[in-house]
């Protein structure tokens, strides 16, 4: 279906004033298919003049589009940014951003942003609901806010409250001091599987996120791919180990991603069986002794229960054959291999078939942590890092201000809304502040279990990251208030009574510490490369300013996050100022990269790499991995695996509204085999439905030959009902409408640790 | 005389569009022309199947045929090897994208009959708006996050060439 707005794609030029005057004109109403133009024509407060440009500032600052950071330098032209690109000694970025990251300046002219607060006159809410917006002052918007949360505060207690937002230091800021247990993260849709694994088995506090790809020659992914989400950090060194660097890349996944057509092979692995052939790899490495005998006797515990683990289960390249359809020398081919490599690598990063993806997920993210272990690559070149990050002072040490009203611990031992409380080991999570389960937050609202909670406060979360996300529209009507920060006009701001617009990463201050490639301790500052375009602020400020409208003022007043950017610069040695100028600071003089450091400070029970979970033992779950088969499999009613991805440009749902990339890629699409949609009477480009036994989605095929024929995949970040988008709104449908919701009760009953959201353990049919 | 040339090494593309993308933003290209795009190919049927991407865009030929077609005398070729369309002369009539074997000749404003002007990649020399030519600064090479497309002078380029067939070599891949 052609939108309006995609009609005025091809044709109509228009020009930067006249473009400027109309969107004054029309406000947020601007109904106008952004079918933008050209960038000159999303610069709205200064008119584009076309005399030579009198200044040009270069400026270092740091990306914001997804949580790498890389490293960059913004060209700005008379207070107009034009260009994004790297930083070469950024470990992170290598001097390059990727896709998102040059496309940040859409972002931030993007004229459908939230340009200032605003409260809600429509008391109705829903899909499709205009909440008619009236615009008003931070001052009535914090009022409101404040006034409200107080109220929820008083009558039902502060667990009334829930907080959904990343575990950034503001937001854990904003929970402590209200007293509220319900900090809920996405991690149990993205991060959570690996996370929960790490802390347990090797770090006991979180997973690492540096792999050092370029030293790697042989490098292994079950179901990873760094290319295909242009993840800068990962796909470049990848690219570099195995063109000039000549290392040898083997591919598990159903579906040819972008990394496994530069494979040396690529198995099309069936879905959810990764688990079976991770075990005989094991099985072979350990009995035909070709493990790393130096490294598994000093850093790891448990070997000899692993040997006899998989020897009496008889997890064989033979047993693993008849369950993956993989031919058992393969396997073997592919065990001896990576073992023998001089310096192998299990890469794995999020949402790989280790991520929360499978009933059985969790078993295989420890089987590869041992697979990495046995070869010795954890915390050497060429391997998965942890990363040697500087010390920052924390709040708390910079400010003065009261203890929280509960402490962490006392907090930890709240029952919560979301029922992380009952998994312990996820639980610890977050340096003793839960990250929450994500697909069970809506439900546990809905059904008042274990009480009521009565107000929401959101930051950069969108309603559509929720596995079957109408539930979360049901459970916010429930609710007295819902406050939404937010840059864009997402379809969870629709659902808001008070919006507060935030501001651009690139209108903003902040440290960043190289998280995602920290060989060394490196920092890289963020700064404001154009004076903020609207009346916005940052969720930092935000924060502080919801306390104090709440009546909990002590923990806001004196408080700044330019006094803390100030502090920690202090703590590194240096001054905000010095580091403007320079954009990175590092102490690489003072702290080399050394092989293993980090395995000497584990905190894990046994302080080693535990091949046999002692904290999974205490807490009564598996504490090696064991074969089970994930949860639902193929029936004549929902014939085939759903499987889900992303492509590169697309920031989760977040960025679709840009129309540059919207020419890239139109809408999203579900691929399926060539034979599989004759056999449908599907031709590529028809639309057609998917149905679960969780929703149904209706949305343009694509036809490929690589990919499983028993699989169909579908890309996220489509299905925007905000009308307030005027170029994403419409466009393609949302992949999890079609993923159930995986209850508390179940993830108990399946004695899963990590409570995964499972999202893509269900099978769909596909029908026109 | 310094000459200008693309070197594209499928081997390292990732089809991400990043090149798209600094075009776009370095010459304000508007919807509808796009001078560089990604396209994928695949080869072979399941499960031998090969898969690549190709950062597709003018490749300022030593003999255009697009300059060959031209019946105005638009396109035309700098000493510098870099070929442009002078926008002025272009009556839209599209036969230069008929005998481009990269479809680089892009119609954001419609052709064939309707008189747009054709625009392409002009090696950053010039944006879609016009005006003074600027000195070339390929932006989709320097932005490249996988190095899989440079631009620049042909004796650098080729040097980069012969480095990574030689490297390929080293492997016995070649």
């Amino acid at each position: 279906m052609v939108t309006k707005a995609e009609s005025n794609f091809n044709g109509i030029k228009m020009k930067r004033r006249t473009f400027a005057k109309g969107i004054v004109a029309l406000g947020a109403a601007a109904a106008i298919g952004l079918g933008t133009k050209r960038l000159s024509d999303l610069e709205l407060f200064e008119t584009a003049s076309a005399a030579p440009v009198s200044e040009t500032k270069m400026i270092h600052t740091t990306c914001g589009m997804c949580s790498a950071n890389c490293a960059e330098i913004a060209r700005v032209e008379d207070g107009r940014l034009v260009e994004l690109t790297g930083n070469p000694d950024d470990q992170v970025g290598g001097g390059v951003l990727c896709v998102k990251g040059y496309s940040g300046i859409h972002y931030l002219y993007n004229p459908d942003r939230l340009k200032y607060p605003m409260k809600r006159t429509n008391p109705e809410k829903g899909i499709d609901v205009d909440p008619k917006w009236v615009r008003i002052s931070w001052d009535e918007a914090f009022q409101i806010t404040g006034q409200k949360l107080r109220e929820v505060y008083d009558t039902h207690g502060p667990q009334a409250i829930v907080q959904v937002a990343r575990p950034k230091p503001w937001n854990k800021h904003l929970s402590l001091s209200i007293g509220t247990p319900n900090h809920v993260v996405h991690i149990t849709t993205c991060y959570g599987t690996h996370e929960t694994i790490w802390l347990a088995t090797v770090t006991g506090t979180g997973r690492n996120w540096t792999t050092d790809y370029a030293n790697s020659t042989y490098i292994l992914s079950f179901g990873w791919d760094p290319c295909g989400k242009a993840k800068n950090p990962q796909a470049r060194p990848l690219m570099e180990a195995i063109t000039d660097g000549g290392a040898k890349l083997v591919v598990l996944d159903p579906r040819l991603t972008t990394t496994a057509s530069h494979a040396d092979e690529w198995i099309p692995i069936k879905p959810g069986t990764d688990l079976a052939f991770a075990l005989s790899m094991i099985y072979v490495i350990i009995n035909e002794e070709l493990y790393d005998k130096g490294y598994v006797d000093t850093y790891t515990y448990g070997f000899d229960k692993l040997k006899e683990h998989i020897n009496s289960e008889g997890y064989t390249p033979e047993w693993a054959s008849g369950i993956t359809e993989v031919p058992a020398e393969t396997i073997k081919g592919i065990a001896r291999g990576f073992a023998t490599a001089e310096r192998p690598v299990l890469a794995t990063h999020k949402r790989d078939a280790g991520g929360p993806n499978y009933k059985n997920s969790w078993r295989l993210s420890h089987a590869e942590v041992i697979l990495n272990a046995l070869v010795g690559s954890i915390d050497r070149t060429g391997g998965p890092i942890i990363e040697r990050k500087p010390k920052f002072p924390g709040l708390r040490a910079v400010f003065d201000f009261p203890a929280y009203p509960k402490d962490i611990k006392e907090l930890m031992n709240e029952p919560r809304i979301d029922g992380e409380h009952m998994f312990p080991v996820l639980h610890k999570a977050a340096g003793g502040f839960g990250k929450g389960i994500h697909q069970t937050a809506a439900d546990g609202i809905l059904n008042k279990d274990p009480y009521e909670v009565k107000a929401a406060i959101f930051w950069k979360h969108n309603i559509l990251s929720f596995p079957k996300p109408s539930r979360m529209v049901e459970a916010l009507k429930t609710l007295d208030f819902v406050v939404v920060s937010d840059i864009n006009p997402s379809e969870l701001v629709q659902m808001a009574d008070v919006a507060l617009p935030e501001s651009v990463y690139l209108e903003k201050s902040g440290l960043s510490e190289r998280t995602y490639f920290a060989k060394y301790p490196q920092v890289s500052l963020r700064q404001p490369v154009v004076k903020t375009l609207f009346d916005t602020k940052g969720f930092g400020s935000q924060a502080l300013g919801i306390l104090k409208a709440m009546g909990l003022s002590e923990y806001a007043d004196g408080i700044s996050g330019k006094k803390w950017n100030e502090a920690k610069c202090e703590a590194l040695g240096t001054t905000w100022a010095e580091l403007k100028e320079k954009g990175l600071w590092d102490d690489l003089a003072q702290h080399p990269f050394k092989d293993y450091e980090k395995l000497e400070t584990l905190k894990t029970p046994t302080q080693k790499i535990e091949l046999y979970s002692t904290m999974f033992e205490e807490y009564g779950y598996d504490p090696m991995p064991k074969w089970e088969p994930k949860r639902d499999m193929p029936s004549a009613e929902y014939p085939y695996y759903y499987i889900i991805t992303r492509k590169p440009y697309n920031l989760m749902s977040t960025n679709q509204n840009d129309p540059i990339l919207r020419e890239i890629q139109p809408e999203n699409t579900v691929v399926m085999h060539t034979t599989t949609a004759k056999r449908l009477g599907i031709h590529d480009g028809d639309y057609v439905y998917v149905e679960s036994r969780a929703g149904k989605i209706r949305v343009k095929a694509e036809l490929t030959e690589g990919i499983r024929p028993d699989c169909v995949c579908v890309d996220h970040g489509f299905g925007h009902w905000s009308k307030k988008y005027t170029v994403a709104y419409n466009r393609g449908a949302n992949d999890g409408d079609l993923i159930p919701i995986r209850s508390v009760a179940e993830a108990l009953a399946d004695g899963d640790p990590t409570c995964a959201a499972l999202m893509e353990d269900v099978c769909v049919k596909v029908y026109k | 005389m310094v000459t200008y040339k693309f070197l594209f090494d499928a081997d390292r593309c990732i089809g991400c569009s990043a090149c798209e993308v600094a075009c776009k933003i370095k010459n304000e290209v508007p919807v509808g022309s796009r001078r560089r795009r990604v396209v994928e190919i695949e080869r072979g049927e399941y499960p031998n199947v090969q898969k690549y991407s190709v950062s597709l865009a003018c490749m300022h030929c030593t003999d255009p045929p697009c300059m060959a077609a031209c019946p105005t005398g638009a396109i035309y070729k700098r000493g510098d090897g870099i070929v442009l369309n002078d926008k002025s002369k272009c009556i839209g009539c599209g036969y230069c994208s008929w005998a481009c074997p990269f479809a680089a000749p892009q119609f954001p404003e419609g052709s064939f009959k309707l008189g747009g002007k054709m625009d392409k990649c002009t090696l950053c020399v010039l944006p879609f708006e016009g005006g003074e030519q600027k000195e070339p600064n390929p932006r989709c090479a320097d932005l490249c996050t996988t190095k899989a497309l440079h631009a620049g002078d042909a004796d650098e380029i080729n040097e980069i060439y012969r480095k990574r067939v030689a490297a390929k070599l080293q492997q016995g891949i070649v």
